[in-house]
């Protein structure tokens, strides 16, 4: 069973996402901000890390940064979770956002789930 | 009054002694034309000369006449409206227009006044004006912090019902899957206004960017019908689409493209009960141009004033109609602007709408070898 981190401050949001991906047949571990985010990454190492943008603290762009910095996490593939779409479009396949000059994938609150799952199993290669 | 006063926008008052020195003048001109007179009697002969002098003097009377009424009208007004031009003088001038019973010193202040009084109301409508621009861009901020705002709680809204409805926590009976359904619904026509919201913030703040290509506009429309195609049939309408040539190839962003289509579309059927909506694509020199007609309810001509305006809503109160964000014409109108495409609407109460759109035709790709 994969294993996926959920980076987000806000605790409805971890909640209704851990339920939808523990449906999926997903193992959740999640994490209300970034430095212990950063923390569950290095204890847990999961498959892939679904990162806030906006957070109070350390933002998504600096705990990712922390992961980056580190050997074991460097690798770890990163889903940002965003209100500020680069992309406005409903139907347009993948966001994007740009976080320190890298542009990562991106999905836009509200989301889909349909696109949620499938932006993971992209970047889980299933 | 000094030559101090030096504001552009006065006149300096004519003191005593430079209106004796246009007396004086005018007593030479009008000593000088008598003695032309005179001797033109001299050459002409007493007869036409004095002829040509009872008509001058009836010329000189008339002027002098006619000149004195307008200057005494002009004197009263100005003598019954000196207190309210104090506001727009210098106290000291103010004060000799009290005293002065000089005529022409009245007449000149008031004259200062009155300009003053008009530079005065220009600035303050420009200042007026600068208020209000604020206040716009206040408003396009609003709008814009406010739709990100919506999205978090709307997020967390939309997916509890859904979990709810996929029956995760529990079997959910027929009764309670209408209501959430119904939530889910109504969400949804949250969610389009948000998004709408922004769209009209960005393109306000000339943020609403476009990923221009060459596109196939024949396929956008034929994708577009197919996307309604249920909704036509449940209506028992007909759509008609009519391209002159295939492909017809645009240079524009296509999501936005398909935006715009989509809200002409939907108007259409939206506004119209039975007959059909003819969609025509059709290369007009540079451009491309769009026809979306309908044989629906139509527009009276105050709609069609007010329909490219935000949150403008034609009203149709028969309660079926799923409810617009009012958004949907702005932006699609702004979209063809930004893609230096043009958008008209004609309509007729009761006989239809027919709105057409122009785009620019694809550029040639550099470097493409065929």
């Amino acid at each position: 069973m994969k294993k996926i981190l959920i980076v987000d401050d806000d605790m409805d949001l971890v909640q209704l996402v851990k339920n939808r991906l523990e449906k999926n047949n997903y193992e959740v571990i999640y994490s209300t901000d970034g430095e212990d985010g950063f923390r569950k990454a290095v204890e847990h190492l999961p498959d892939l890390v679904i990162m806030d943008v906006m957070m109070p603290k350390v933002s998504g762009g600096e705990a990712v940064k922390l992961l980056k910095s580190n050997e074991t996490t460097r690798y770890l593939p990163i889903l940002f979770f965003t209100v500020l779409a680069t992309n406005s479009a409903n139907d347009s396949e993948s966001d994007e956002i740009n976080v320190g000059g890298r542009l990562y994938p991106a999905i836009t609150k509200p989301f889909e789930p349909s696109k949620l799952l499938a932006a993971i199993k992209k970047l889980l290669g299933e | 009054m000094g030559p101090k006063n030096k504001n552009k926008f006065f006149l300096t008052p004519l003191d005593e002694v430079s209106v004796l020195r246009k007396f004086a003048i005018l007593y030479l001109i009008s000593s000088i034309i008598p003695m032309g007179l005179l001797y033109f009697i001299y050459v002409n002969g007493p007869k036409i000369g004095i002829i040509a002098m009872v008509l001058m003097v009836i010329g000189v009377l008339v002027g002098f006449f006619s000149i004195r009424s307008l200057l005494t009208k002009a004197f009263t007004i100005a003598k019954e409206n000196r207190e309210g031009l104090a506001p727009f003088l210098k106290p000291e001038t103010v004060q000799e227009l009290n005293e002065s019973e000089n005529e022409l010193t009245i007449l000149s202040h008031t004259f200062s006044a009155v300009i003053k009084q008009f530079d005065n109301n220009i600035n303050e409508l420009k200042k007026k004006n600068e208020e209000l621009q604020t206040l716009d861009h206040l408003k396009d901020d609003f709008v814009n912090n406010v739709s990100h705002e919506f999205r978090m709680p709307l997020t967390i809204i939309q997916e509890s019902i859904r979990q709810i409805s996929e029956g995760m926590f529990g079997e959910i009976n027929e009764e309670q899957m209408k209501y959430l359904h119904m939530s889910l619904k109504n969400i949804e026509s949250l969610k389009k206004l948000v998004d709408n919201m922004l769209d009209i913030s960005k393109i306000k703040r000339g943020k609403f960017e476009l990923i221009k290509k060459n596109i196939d506009l024949g396929a956008i429309i034929k994708e577009v019908v197919f996307s309604f195609s249920q909704k036509v049939e449940q209506k028992g309408l007909e759509i008609k689409v009519d391209l002159h040539s295939e492909p017809l190839e645009v240079f524009a962003d296509k999501d936005k493209i398909t935006q715009v289509l989509i809200n002409l579309v939907g108007n259409a059927l939206k506004f119209t009960d039975k007959g059909l909506i003819e969609i025509t694509a059709i290369k007009n020199n540079e451009f491309i141009e769009c026809i979306i007609a309908d044989t629906g309810i139509g527009m009276a001509p105050k709609d069609l004033t007010y329909l490219f305006s935000d949150f403008y809503q034609i009203g149709r109160w028969d309660g079926h109609q799923e409810k617009g964000t009012g958004l949907g014409l702005v932006i699609s109108k702004s979209i063809i602007e930004l893609h230096n495409g043009k958008i008209l609407v004609e309509s007729q109460e009761g006989i239809g709408t027919k709105f057409t759109f122009t785009l620019p035709i694809a550029v040639e790709e550099k470097g493409k070898t065929p």
